[in-house]
């Protein structure tokens, strides 16, 4: 009996807390993907009537944000000598703020009074309603040259300036021939041209992770179903396709780890150089091993976070104890471009450096906290995520092109080793140069740096 | 019972100001949705813009859970606003009472035009947790009415993002992206009173 008491008085209890805690369930499709209501062709019309509004939107965005002309560096060339480097600051100030009034104020006031410039703040995908992989131009032509593979959509463009995106196809460095350098022959590897450009340089193992990461699978945006943005039925995509010759061309997708799709920040491709050093992978998911994530992007086709939807478009589960490893040794052994001013201990050499280079490492170090996360001697890596809190700056839920900004929480601390080959910057690629970079972080972490140790980081970060 | 339909007039001149608005087209708003999710019999303003008042399953399911949502806010706050002794909750509550009515108005146009039944009275889980917190009192109601409007305001904050991705009705989308600033301050206003209410080593001065 008391047992009975005992019972009924749980069920009282439980109903009275959940109905406190649960006043409301939100729409399944607020985290599944839904699946189309109309058939393809008049999704694929609407979608390409939209598409030059879509474009100028975000074109508009960009303009309002960022000065997007053509200012390289002088005598500065990204790592295979073949692209320049833009310089200059491109975030654009607020009317009637400059970079010092602005960060001689509080982040109360500057979020108070709206001045945050807006290019600091997240950056919307093109689309974010769809989201989705989007490529660039040079991506799209050279797979479609050798492979007659399909990487456009019907929907968007890739919407940065080539300007602002890393030199393609970018050099490839091996871990296991530094003595060689640059193994890429200035070609985009693809499953065409892959075993005749690698056999000898790679061992079997290394061949066949080359081989599965260059093999295309159905992704979100790229299948055969009526759920896709490419005009014809898609092979799928790479993992090179984004992480282009393991570096990056600039890709961009969403994060997989945010519902609903509104609030699904940007994502950059990250380069794969160095990632045998890394210990965190992805951006929010902190995955241990770049073995699982390997395999688990295969198991979502390609970072959508939906095991259920990417089901129904055919998923590749490569055998952990078998493939999985083998595209991990391929991807271990892409070193970072030669740095021949930096010692082992991952200072600078100062019988190499310029003064102003070793004035920038000093900033580094010291006033400008960059090494408290960007450690020199562990490949500017702290195997850890960071909260900068940006939203101290603004006001949060405002609304930018479909992407509602929100705070980021905490992000995984990129490398700078080779930083001057990778922009745009930061994970969703808001930032265009290096100079943005280094007004970003004077702002956040309120480090009130002056113009010339503002300058010297910049010489240091491109000596990296 | 909240939600009153207003008067005809006064969705004619709110579709008239929206639809003004909703020319001027800027990055800063919503975007283009989708068109994998409009439905078939989809008019058209122009080719792939589906014209005002053209409402897919997501600003309905939207328009339904936010109504409830909505009105509850206002027959909490009220309750709230006789029952509670305390300061901060007595304003917080003012404050709910004031922003949601408003929101409210805007909110039933929109169900309206979208065809959507007339809701009455408060749905059955709001309508059992407002019955849990009438037999409270004191602190106990003041801790469980905020806990309530955390969860909430969590849940139409979700909710307004559920609508600004997957709507179609660009008006609609546009009140969702006006109001969602809001209510998160709402939301950080309400985790500010709960503080006040269960000081912790972590909030203390």
């Amino acid at each position: 009996m008391v047992r009975h008491l005992r019972a009924a008085l749980l069920v009282v209890l439980a109903s009275s807390g959940a109905a406190l805690a649960v006043a409301q369930s939100l729409p399944p499709d607020a985290s599944y993907r839904p699946l189309p209501v109309a058939p393809l062709a008049e999704v694929k019309a609407a979608d390409e009537a939209q598409k030059a509004e879509v474009m100028r939107l975000q074109r508009l965005l960009l303009e309002e944000r960022l000065d997007l002309s053509d200012r390289p560096m002088p005598n500065a060339m990204m790592s295979g000598g073949r692209k320049r480097i833009q310089d200059g600051v491109r975030v654009k100030l607020r009317q009637g703020t400059t970079w010092d009034s602005l960060a001689s104020l509080t982040p109360d006031e500057i979020r108070n009074r709206g001045l945050l410039p807006a290019g600091f703040m997240p950056l919307p995908h093109v689309k974010q309603a769809t989201g989705g992989q989007v490529f660039p131009t040079n991506q799209i032509d050279e797979i479609a040259r050798q492979e007659q593979r399909n990487l456009r959509r019907f929907d968007v463009d890739f919407d940065l300036p080539d300007l602002f995106t890393p030199e393609f196809p970018p050099p490839i460095f091996l871990t296991t021939h530094p003595e060689l350098g640059d193994v890429s022959r200035g070609e985009l590897l693809t499953i065409k041209n892959y075993y005749h450009l690698m056999v000898g340089f790679l061992t079997p193992v290394q061949l066949e992770g080359l081989r599965l990461l260059l093999t295309p699978f159905p992704q979100e945006e790229f299948n055969q179903t009526e759920d896709r943005k490419s005009a014809d039925q898609s092979l799928g995509v790479t993992c090179l396709d984004c992480h282009a010759n393991f570096h990056t061309n600039a890709a961009f997708h969403q994060t997989p780890d945010v519902r609903p799709q509104a609030a699904r920040f940007r994502l950059d491709t990250v380069s794969l150089r160095g990632l045998f050093n890394q210990q965190i992978h992805g951006s929010k998911r902190s995955l241990r091993s770049v073995e699982d994530f390997t395999q688990f992007e295969q198991r979502t086709a390609y970072f959508n976070g939906d095991h259920v939807s990417a089901q129904r478009k055919g998923v590749n589960l490569p055998d952990r104890f078998d493939q999985v490893p083998m595209m991990a040794q391929m991807q271990n052994i892409i070193d970072f471009p030669p740095a021949p001013k930096l010692l082992p201990t991952g200072r600078l050499d100062p019988s190499k450096a310029t003064q102003q280079e070793l004035a920038g490492e000093q900033v580094f170090l010291g006033k400008g906290q960059c090494a408290a996360c960007h450690v020199p001697q562990t490949s500017f890596l702290d195997n850890n995520m960071h909260d900068l809190h940006l939203e101290r700056f603004y006001k949060i839920g405002q609304t930018s092109n479909g992407l509602v900004m929100l705070p980021d929480g905490p992000i995984k601390t990129f490398t700078l080793r080779g930083i001057k080959d990778s922009p745009p910057y930061m994970h969703d690629g808001r930032l265009l140069t290096l100079p943005d970079t280094v007004e970003f972080f004077n702002l956040v972490l309120g480090l009130k740096l002056t113009q010339p140790e503002k300058e010297s980081l910049v010489a240091y970060m491109l000596a990296l | 019972m909240m939600l009153r339909l207003v008067p005809m007039s006064l969705v004619a001149v709110v579709a008239v100001l929206s639809t003004a608005a909703a020319q001027t087209a800027s990055p800063r708003g919503p975007g283009q949705g989708n068109p994998a999710g409009t439905p078939a019999g989809t008019r058209e303003a122009t080719a792939g813009m589906p014209a005002p008042r053209q409402f897919n399953q997501a600003d309905r399911t939207f328009l339904e859970l936010a109504t409830k949502g909505a009105n509850a806010e206002v027959e909490f706050a009220q309750l709230a606003e006789r029952m509670s002794r305390d300061t901060a909750v007595k304003q917080f509550a003012e404050r709910m009472t004031r922003e949601h009515q408003e929101a409210n108005k805007r909110i039933a146009t929109f169900a309206h035009n979208a065809g959507l039944p007339p809701m009455q009275g408060l749905d059955p889980d709001h309508q059992a947790l407002h019955d849990r917190l009438s037999k409270l009192q004191g602190a106990a109601f003041d801790r469980a009415y905020v806990d309530s409007q955390i969860a909430d305001h969590q849940v139409m904050a979700q909710l307004l993002e559920y609508e600004i991705g997957s709507g179609q009705d660009k008006e609609l989308k546009g009140l969702a992206a006006e109001l969602l600033p809001t209510i998160l301050d709402h939301l950080q206003t309400a985790d500010g009173v709960l503080a006040t209410l269960t000081p912790t080593v972590a909030n203390r001065r």
